[in-house]
């Protein structure tokens, strides 16, 4: 007598849906869990750290050496960048800018 | 040029004459090689007004004069083509085909300029502006349908304006953020502060947000891999999800006064829930909006599940407030088989009933201090 097998385990696609059908609950019911919440805030508050202690040690370089740093360029960026758009704005004469058909 | 044609065509015949696996590998080979990538947003368009990033599209195939004018609110989060995603599989032709005029509001790519916008900026300037550049357009003030944080603002902007849109429909706009996920849950009071999220730019980067939605269904990435290998074989498949893919994975920055804003008002002190929302120096009541409403929303949908989204429907002070529950996800409300079997005669046929209508089959006037007495249709279709 053949022995019956589930589908899952002749075809790959099958059990690969199954398996996620049975761990995708189980996931997200995990990640709406405190214990998962926190240690995403923790990781968070790492890498902001982290992040803010690996930028301030650029710009104490950048300022040592006399060069700008990014945040300076991205600073005059903005200021030039909104310069256009109010000169852009006075030439049209509001904000908008209709296009005819 | 004439190499890549010719790949192309032997590609195409190799395609149609071979079995699916061979079909698989060329399939498969073309995609990784870009010659075979999905066009999207392809319908025929002009821009009728632009303020900063943001501009108004007018889709001009097929639209008739004097039809009535749809303007599609996108969300803020993703860019506006999933409503003309592909040929075949797009909203907007399908509006269109329907016999409506389609205009479509594209926030473009928020950048440093954008930063300090506030909900304010998008409900009260750019949304106010492309309803009068669209009623300029098409003589009369338009139907307005939103899609996620794009209904939100709609709604606020029907809420803070006595020129009521001839009809307002949400497509899963939530509104009781205690029912909303992750993002919610990760900036409530005592964990992240909006704030920290906010990259040099001022807004929110793109990874932020996927990382976000990624943890709503965190093995939803590979799902829609072995789909799509599962599909290989079948070119047209293979395009709709490699296309839905792209659109999914592009994730633009968020300006980051507005998510500030949202976290704030719209997440810890779920403000919305009680139908009013104070900001930019305003109290918005959801009970002024007076325009026909529709509530669409997916039973399947993780990002603004039903319980976050149903709400809304009994918020609004319109004499007509329907709901319609469809068997759908987030943004299958949008695209494939749902939105071409569910979504659009749900929109085409409400806007049927409601047209017809005497108060909205008049040139829009502004409908105000309408009936009080509401009606609340609930329906459920694709069930």
């Amino acid at each position: 007598m053949a022995l019956k097998l589930p589908d899952w385990a002749t075809d790959l696609k099958a059990a690969f849906f199954a398996a996620e059908r049975r761990v995708s609950p189980r996931l997200e019911q995990a990640i709406r869990t405190d214990t998962f919440l926190d240690a995403m805030t923790v990781a968070n508050s790492i890498s902001r750290l982290a992040h803010r202690s690996a930028d301030g040690a650029r710009f104490s370089i950048a300022e040592a050496l006399g060069v700008p740093t990014s945040r300076q360029i991205l600073d005059l960026q903005r200021s030039i960048d909104r310069l256009v758009e109010e000169q852009q704005s006075a030439r049209t004469g509001c904000d908008d800018n209709p296009q005819q058909p | 040029m004439i190499g890549a044609t010719l790949l192309t065509d032997l590609t195409d015949h190799v395609s149609t004459t071979a079995g699916p696996q061979i079909r698989r590998v060329v399939n498969g080979l073309r995609l990784a090689a870009g010659l075979d990538r999905p066009g999207v947003g392809c319908t025929p368009r002009t821009v009728i007004w632009s303020r900063g990033r943001a501009s108004l599209m007018h889709y001009t195939a097929g639209a008739d004069a004097g039809n009535p004018t749809i303007l599609l609110v996108p969300s803020l989060i993703n860019r506006s083509y999933i409503w003309d995603l592909r040929h075949g599989d797009s909203f907007v032709e399908h509006l269109l085909g329907a016999g409506f005029d389609v205009m479509c509001l594209d926030w473009g790519e928020p950048d440093a300029r954008d930063a300090h916008n506030t909900m304010s900026t998008y409900v009260d300037d750019y949304m106010v502006a492309a309803v009068a550049a669209a009623t300029r357009r098409c003589g009369s003030v338009p139907i307005v349908i939103g899609h996620c944080f794009g209904g939100l603002i709609a709604v606020l902007w029907a809420a803070s304006t006595e020129q009521q849109p001839r009809a307002l429909i949400t497509l899963a706009a939530p509104t009781n953020w205690d029912e909303v996920g992750p993002l919610s849950w990760l900036t409530r009071q005592g964990r992240i502060e909006p704030e920290d999220v906010l990259d040099e730019t001022g807004n929110v980067p793109p990874a932020a947000m996927l990382t976000a939605f990624q943890m709503i269904r965190p093995l939803g990435d590979i799902v829609t891999y072995v789909t799509l290998f599962d599909r290989l074989h079948d070119r047209e498949a293979t395009q709709a999800i490699w296309a839905l893919m792209a659109w999914a994975r592009g994730h633009i920055p968020f300006p980051g006064t507005t998510f500030v804003e949202m976290i704030r008002k719209l997440s810890r002190e779920n403000s919305l829930i009680t139908g009013k929302v104070a900001f930019g120096g305003r109290i918005r009541e959801l009970s002024s909006i007076t325009a026909p409403f529709l509530n669409i929303y997916g039973r399947k949908d993780h990002v603004a599940p039903p319980e976050s989204v149903k709400p809304l429907t009994s918020l609004v002070g319109s004499t007509t407030a329907d709901e319609r529950e469809l068997n759908a996800g987030h943004i299958g409300l949008l695209v494939g088989t749902t939105m071409r079997g569910k979504t659009m005669p749900t929109v085409t046929g409400w806007l049927d009933k409601v047209l017809t209508e005497d108060q909205i089959t008049r040139p829009s006037t502004p409908q105000l201090n309408a009936d009080k007495s509401k009606r609340l249709g609930v329906e459920t279709n694709g069930v």
